[in-house]
């Protein structure tokens, strides 16, 4: 799908399916697009071009019935703030016919929120929670995450993060988060999709990304040169002296990239490949595709 | 049922201050109201005793005080909580928590609609005793100004582009009526726009109904400015809605203009 914005193109023929029961992080600099598509997912906004399935269903259909089996906490959403805690919780047990009522005690008992209090008095952290809390009692089938650790503190999104690590161990549940706090989602996620710009560079599971991803530095001979022009499949080269350092995208094992180094640099007296971080890797894409647009990955 | 319950409760919650005013108001304006009734009953007055005489006049002056500040206050409140009621779930842009939960649009209106009609039904009373001192019927005019003050909070995301919207419809209304009257007297003279015989038609009409041109034309503006609301809450299409609202001004001024330049629709019964 494609969604536009006058003369912007916020989001650029993105074709992405998210495996039920997985939980996906989204993840893109901001103004990659990662909102529009969350809102494009909850019909909030309309694709100017291309469809949206969520749940089996068109995304621009969505109606009640659907909506009551997402879950949705965002930074930008307006909770009615002049009500309490309590008020909320009475307010959203109406509406949803799975509403559980001791898992919403439980979670209420671990976000410690002041249930007597309204909401308009509450921190950012606290209004995160109670959006959280009032997604996540009906036991949704797919929860929609759009930049919920933002303007967090550490103690907060570790809070969050272990409540959501839990939950995740009992629910079936499709968690899609986006976010560009990348430490924060890489403990949770199993896939990983990065947007850059309005475009979808990568899209695959974690375990997946980090095996194929390596930092390799190759030391050359005395008095030995290479162009980085040489490493076409790596990212992001640096020749410095005889050293040098790319992000390799296609690691499967050392000896198969031990061939590789040989048969480009004959000169190659040692090198290294280091596993990246979820950060690392995404840093790495989006810098090779700033670099060189369009990049196939 | 359930979700518009939980809907009203929810904004009943939301608009507490501003409610338990309205509340005090109307205490205030229905307590004298229903004291003087009940005191004038057991003590009709007796010109002969004149300390008697001097004490009901004096509660009924103090009655009719607490009714005007009263009526008064609600006047001025209703309006406000109507804005404040249609805000508090908001129609337009893609923030707003009611918009990612499963809350059917009809049932939002429903709810929102009772709670409106609620607060207006007193002032609609109070307006109908005071309709004795006038010769429209105020809560014609009522009704279209709460319809309008609802219509336009549905396609405006806040106070200040509320007032916005409503200070240029109001005044883009006036000069628009101004020039087409202007026009249409140069070129016409004092004739109406419709036929003699159409215009009688709508006459009639408005006379089986017990209605003025005031009247007639405040329950026009009631018409269509409910249908702005219905069609916003339905569609969530703010553009058309928008639309919507700006030819209905357009077209009631037109049918104003349509019966000459007074609307001169012959005053009911």
């Amino acid at each position: 799908m494609s969604c536009r914005f006058g003369k912007v193109e916020a989001v650029r023929n993105l074709t992405l399916a998210v495996l039920a029961g997985s939980i996906y992080a989204f993840l893109g600099t901001n103004g990659a697009g990662k909102t529009t598509t969350i809102k494009t997912l909850l019909n909030l906004i309309k694709p100017d071009s291309g469809t949206a399935r969520v749940l089996g269903a068109d995304s621009t259909l969505l109606g009640p019935r659907e909506l009551a089996q997402i879950g949705y906490v965002s930074e930008n959403q307006e909770l009615p703030e002049r009500l309490t805690v309590k008020q909320l919780i009475a307010y959203c047990r109406s509406l949803y016919p799975t509403w559980d009522e001791s898992l919403c005690r439980r979670l209420t008992e671990k976000f410690a929120l002041p249930a007597d209090r309204p909401m308009k008095g509450f921190s950012r952290g606290m209004k995160i929670k109670a959006a959280l809390l009032v997604s996540l009692a009906y036991r949704p089938q797919l929860l929609l995450l759009d930049e919920p650790f933002s303007g967090l503190d550490p103690l907060v999104r570790d809070d969050l993060i272990q409540g959501m690590l839990e939950l995740s161990e009992q629910e079936n549940w499709t968690v899609f988060i986006s976010s560009h706090d990348i430490e924060e989602v890489e403990r949770l996620a199993d896939h990983v999709g990065i947007i850059d710009s309005g475009v979808l560079t990568l899209s695959e599971s974690s375990e997946n990304l980090r095996t194929r991803f390596r930092r390799v530095d190759a030391i050359l001979e005395e008095g030995a040169t290479a162009s980085p022009a040489l490493f076409k499949d790596g990212l992001l080269p640096e020749v410095s002296g005889s050293t040098i350092r790319w992000v390799e995208s296609h690691y499967v094992n050392d000896e198969e990239l031990g061939s590789r180094i040989k048969a480009w640099l004959p000169d190659c007296r040692a090198w290294t490949g280091t596993p990246l971080t979820l950060r690392e890797i995404f840093i790495s894409l989006t810098r090779a595709q700033r670099a060189a647009s369009p990049l196939s990955l | 049922m359930n979700i518009i319950l939980a809907q009203l409760k929810k904004d009943i919650q939301c608009q507490r201050r501003p409610l338990i005013l309205w509340g005090l108001c109307l205490g205030m304006a229905f307590i004298p109201l229903a004291f003087l009734n009940t005191f004038l009953k057991i003590h009709p007055p007796d010109i002969s005793k004149a300390n008697a005489m001097l004490g009901v006049l004096s509660m009924a002056g103090l009655g009719v005080a607490c009714l005007f500040a009263a009526g008064l206050g609600l006047f001025l409140l209703v309006p406000l909580l109507v804005v404040r009621i249609v805000h508090e779930d908001p129609l337009m842009g893609t923030t707003a928590f009611w918009l990612t939960r499963p809350v059917p649009r009809a049932k939002l209106l429903a709810a929102k609609a009772l709670l409106i009609v609620v607060l207006t039904l007193p002032l609609a009373l109070l307006g109908g005793t005071g309709a004795h001192f006038n010769t429209g019927l105020f809560w014609a005019a009522e009704l279209a100004w709460i319809a309008a003050f609802a219509a336009i909070s549905s396609i405006t995301s806040g106070l200040r582009e509320f007032l916005a919207w409503g200070l240029a419809l109001f005044f883009g209304k006036a000069v628009f009526a101004g020039i087409l009257g202007n026009l249409w007297g140069q070129l016409h003279g004092d004739s109406p726009i419709l036929s003699v015989g159409v215009a009688d038609q709508l006459s009639v009409a408005a006379q089986a109904f017990h209605l003025n041109a005031t009247d007639f034309f405040h329950l026009c503006y009631f018409a269509g400015f409910s249908a702005v609301l219905v069609h916003q809450y339905l569609t969530l299409q703010t553009r058309r809605s928008r639309a919507v609202l700006i030819t209905m001004i357009v077209m009631v001024c037109l049918l104003e203009m349509a019966f000459g330049p007074h609307g001169n629709i012959p005053a009911g019964p």
